[in-house]
């Protein structure tokens, strides 16, 4: 596939998200704001990944992972905690790994993914056109966590999945036809 | 083109609309956002909307073979407190069986999807899980397990299978194609469903659960549809509350039955009032014998009469009144004792007894006597015997209970058996059945 394509129209189409930059919301219970967004392509399509700011509390920056209705915050972790990168290629769907804090994840999916359009305030080591091998985890009560080997670096991250309804969002982007409730 | 564009802000979201690469005919996304694939609703194959060429992802359909969704695609209801629109229609059907269920994609831009299954007529709402109950290393190894423990409920093995997709209409946020399978794992505890599906790429846990027919059809405003039949998996028991809350009422009452009837027992006076040996002839007659006069305490009580009569391989035949000295109410009876023993071919066998005894409930207290007349038989004997006649005066007795225990359990037994009944139903099309014995 060709993803310089896609990428363009990817830019061009409307995905009917309801976030945008200037949404509020809770992540149990601490407030946040969406302040910028970086749209994720793979082989089967795209999701978002929301930068968050957070007023108080140990993270001040984390983020908002958005894909099929299912919304997942999380933050920056020790990336040690990771398997190193020549075992990555060991790792596959299903595999649990103990990570972050020795609780078993299980390896969700891994894919090669790259950052196709940004927007907003973002960090400076997320650039537009960064490629990396994302490995999507999740653990015990809808625990989740990423780690992505880039070419230079690996970062982790950890957090977990929230109901749309427990985030209590507010400005949230308008659809066409559709009423949020 | 800058590294952080500054787009103005889209409200407006708008429909895609191409030509099908394979037969021409206009096909029309509403969500081109979020789906990913969409079929022709002309030619029925499946197009790539991601690919620039709308590359056709799956060419097979079966043309001898249509399916009509029963809710239109497009439709939009309200579900557990969510308004859902109708946007994809699949038809699976379990490679082995070759039986078939629908698959109605639900989506809304704020929730993402959900899905409603139709099998047999009985609708469910599923939900994917991110939290797995159990390990996919477990599917992986093809390694199942019989029971699932998920949020403090127990799941037992239903169904496990290929699941071959059969059909598709709509859009989907993936892209979905024919005949692929999947490997499927159901699990049950009415109204809910675990089930995971497995591809040996990625195993996916949802969850369903049952929904009212009615609700469907109320919810999509879709007229004349169809029953259930049998029941579903995990279709809630009508049975199960009122066979819980019955259950509890039958313990509570048999126990309160039960002491009722120690205290009673430890209660009643068992006195012998007569008791009176009287001889008779074998092969004669007695007539207008009269016993002296007893008393009989307590206001009402029941009272045994036993007769034990001298009889072997003999009958003694008595018949009498007891009758209240001073209101001169009588009560009847009648019994006969016989005994016969004797050796056939080596063995020895005797039947009947040479005890009989009758009870009378609630006999008033007083002074009674009782008159009696008897008669007797025997082959090969002639002479004198002797018989006893005994009154015992409020003897403890189970009779009552019996009665009381008897008619308390016909309800329970009624809602146990419709319980079970609607059980086995649930499971006669599973492979897992705790209600099948291994002959059948």
């Amino acid at each position: 596939m060709d993803l310089e394509a896609v990428g363009k129209m990817a830019e061009l189409q409307d995905d009917l998200t309801p976030l945008q930059i200037g949404t509020t919301g809770k992540y149990k219970g601490k407030a946040f704001e969406i302040i910028g967004r970086m749209k994720v392509s793979y082989d089967d399509g795209f999701w978002n990944e929301w930068y968050l700011y957070f007023a108080e509390g140990k993270h001040k920056e984390g983020w908002l992972a958005e894909a099929q209705g299912f919304y997942a915050v999380c933050f920056e972790v020790d990336q040690r905690v990771a398997p190193p990168r020549q075992d990555a290629s060991a790792l596959q769907p299903g595999r649990l790994v103990a990570f972050h804090d020795h609780e078993l994840f299980e390896i969700e999916d891994i894919r090669e993914v790259k950052c196709l359009v940004s927007e907003g305030e973002l960090p400076v080591n997320a650039p537009k056109g960064r490629e990396s091998l994302s490995v999507d985890l999740t653990g015990p009560d809808t625990q989740m966590a990423t780690i992505e080997y880039a070419k230079d670096e690996i970062r982790v991250f950890a957090g977990g999945y929230q109901d749309f309804d427990d985030f209590k969002f507010h400005n949230l982007r308008e659809i066409e036809g559709w009423k949020h409730a | 083109m800058p590294d952080t564009p500054e787009k103005p802000e889209k409200k407006k979201y708008s429909a895609k609309n191409f030509d099908c690469t394979r037969c021409g005919a206009p096909i029309t996304v509403k969500y081109p956002g979020a789906s990913l694939a969409v079929t022709c609703p002309n030619c029925k194959v499946v197009i790539d909307i991601t690919d620039q060429n709308y590359r056709i992802l799956s060419k097979y359909f079966d043309k001898t073979k249509e399916y009509e969704p029963i809710i239109p695609l497009g439709t939009r209801g309200k579900l557990f407190d969510k308004e859902w629109e109708v946007i994809g229609f699949v038809v699976r059907r379990d490679k082995l069986s070759g039986f078939s269920w629908e698959e109605y994609l639900l989506f809304n831009p704020y929730y993402g999807y959900r899905w409603l299954t139709r099998n047999n007529g009985h609708w469910s709402f599923v939900t994917m899980l991110k939290d797995k109950p159990y390990s996919s290393k477990a599917a992986l190894d093809r390694v199942y397990v019989s029971r699932v423990n998920f949020k403090d409920d127990t799941f037992k093995l239903y169904y496990s299978g290929h699941a071959v997709v059969a059909y598709v209409l709509g859009e989907f946020y993936w892209k979905v194609k024919t005949n692929t399978e999947v490997w499927m794992t159901d699990y049950v505890s009415p109204p809910y469903m675990l089930s995971n599906e497995w591809d040996n790429r990625e195993l996916v846990w949802s969850k369903s659960e049952y929904v009212d027919v009615s609700k469907v059809k109320e919810a999509f405003k879709i007229e004349g549809m169809a029953g259930p039949v049998g029941v579903a998996p995990n279709q809630p028991s009508p049975y199960l509350k009122t066979w819980s809350v019955m259950r509890l009422l039958w313990v509570f009452f048999i126990v309160m039955l039960i002491g009722l009837n120690v205290v009673t027992a430890g209660r009643a006076m068992n006195y012998t009032a007569l008791n009176q040996m009287y001889a008779f002839t074998m092969n004669g007659k007695t007539n207008d014998t009269t016993t002296p006069v007893f008393e009989l305490l307590k206001d009402k009580a029941n009272v045994e009469i036993n007769l034990k009569a001298d009889v072997d391989n003999s009958w003694f035949y008595i018949s009498g009144e007891m009758v209240n000295d001073e209101t001169g109410d009588t009560y009847y009876f009648e019994r006969t004792c016989e005994y016969y023993r004797g050796v056939d071919d080596g063995e020895a066998w005797s039947e009947g007894s040479s005890s009989q005894n009758i009870l009378l409930s609630g006999v008033p207290g007083g002074k009674y006597y009782i008159n009696f007349d008897t008669e007797s038989g025997d082959f090969r004997l002639q002479g004198s015997r002797n018989f006893t006649l005994q009154v015992q005066r409020d003897v403890p007795t189970f009779a009552n209970f019996m009665w009381c225990f008897f008619w308390l359990s016909i309800l329970p037994v009624i809602c146990w058996f419709n319980m079970r009944h609607f059980e086995v139903s649930r499971w006669s099309e599973s492979d897992y059945s705790p209600y099948v014995s291994s002959s059948s």
